[in-house]
């Protein structure tokens, strides 16, 4: 600490004080979300597997697509009616999965929101605290 | 932020200003970190003033929590009341400020700690980290404490 008094006199320059910083900063804080292991378990497996599976045939059926292309790039007579129906038998079921995965119950979904409502919810408020550093 | 260089359009400082019992004239400030001036009182119908808080003691960064009297924060209270200006944050006084006629306002209570900075005092003398002063008197327009950076 620093022992500058002054009393009843004529200063012409500035004091300078070394230990004018406290170390208290205003910082902003919020309401943590306390996440259990169940929610952590439902974030991380809580997705209806039909996603999953929605997700391969629509990968594996634009792999199909791209040779389609390749094939019939010059001549598309030269696709048969059965590479056709393949076609169009991977996006349906794709397509089909995916509507299965959004009606089955979506856990993770449900955490992800209640997540988001705390958050919208929990006020923002500043306040002072002290370095602990 | 506030600085030496940039002040806001309406501050229009006091000829004098009597903070804790030291008479700064020529409207001089009462503290400075390197070129930020936390506190600001002008000259108003009631007293304007700026405060800003320590927002990092580490990078130096001030946000501005009291503009042109009115709070800018959840946390910080100002008021007037029987002539005095207070700024109150988690119900402590923090600075009340009278004027005392057109060219003269008087700071009667002053305490920053919360806000960062070691100082406080009242209508005796001011306490600045280790130090104290009480009626002294700085004329010219300076800086009666500052802290280089």
């Amino acid at each position: 600490m620093t022992d500058k008094s002054l009393h009843g006199k004529e200063i012409t320059e500035t004091q300078i004080i070394p230990d004018l910083l406290t170390g208290t900063d205003i910082g902003t804080w919020q309401a943590e979300y306390l996440l259990r292991e169940v929610e952590f378990d439902r974030i991380k497996y809580g997705k209806p597997i039909t996603f999953i599976w929605a997700n391969s045939v629509a990968l594996t059926t634009v792999g199909f697509g791209l040779n389609l292309v390749a094939k019939g790039y010059s001549t598309v007579a030269s696709i048969s009616t059965g590479e056709w129906v393949a076609l169009s038998l991977g996006i349906i079921s794709s397509i089909a999965l995916y509507i299965i995965g959004l009606l089955l119950p979506n856990k993770r979904k449900k955490v992800m929101q209640k997540i988001e409502n705390h958050f919208e919810k929990a006020p923002t408020i500043r306040q002072a605290f002290k370095d602990q550093n | 932020m506030i600085t030496r260089n940039s002040t806001p359009k309406n501050y229009i400082p006091f000829n004098t200003l009597i903070i804790c019992s030291n008479t700064l004239s020529g409207g001089g400030n009462l503290v400075a970190v390197g070129d930020v001036l936390p506190l600001l009182i002008g000259k108003g119908e009631i007293p304007k003033i700026w405060l800003q808080a320590l927002a990092d003691s580490k990078k130096n960064q001030f946000i501005t929590i009291v503009e042109e009297s009115i709070s800018k924060h959840p946390a910080v209270k100002v008021y007037e009341e029987s002539g005095s200006l207070n700024v109150l944050i988690s119900e402590e006084i923090v600075l009340s400020v009278k004027i005392l006629n057109q060219d003269t306002a008087v700071v009667e209570k002053l305490d920053f700690r919360p806000i960062g900075l070691n100082m406080h005092g009242d209508l005796s003398s001011l306490t600045a980290g280790g130090g104290t002063f009480s009626g002294n008197s700085m004329s010219g327009g300076g800086t009666l404490i500052g802290l280089g950076l």
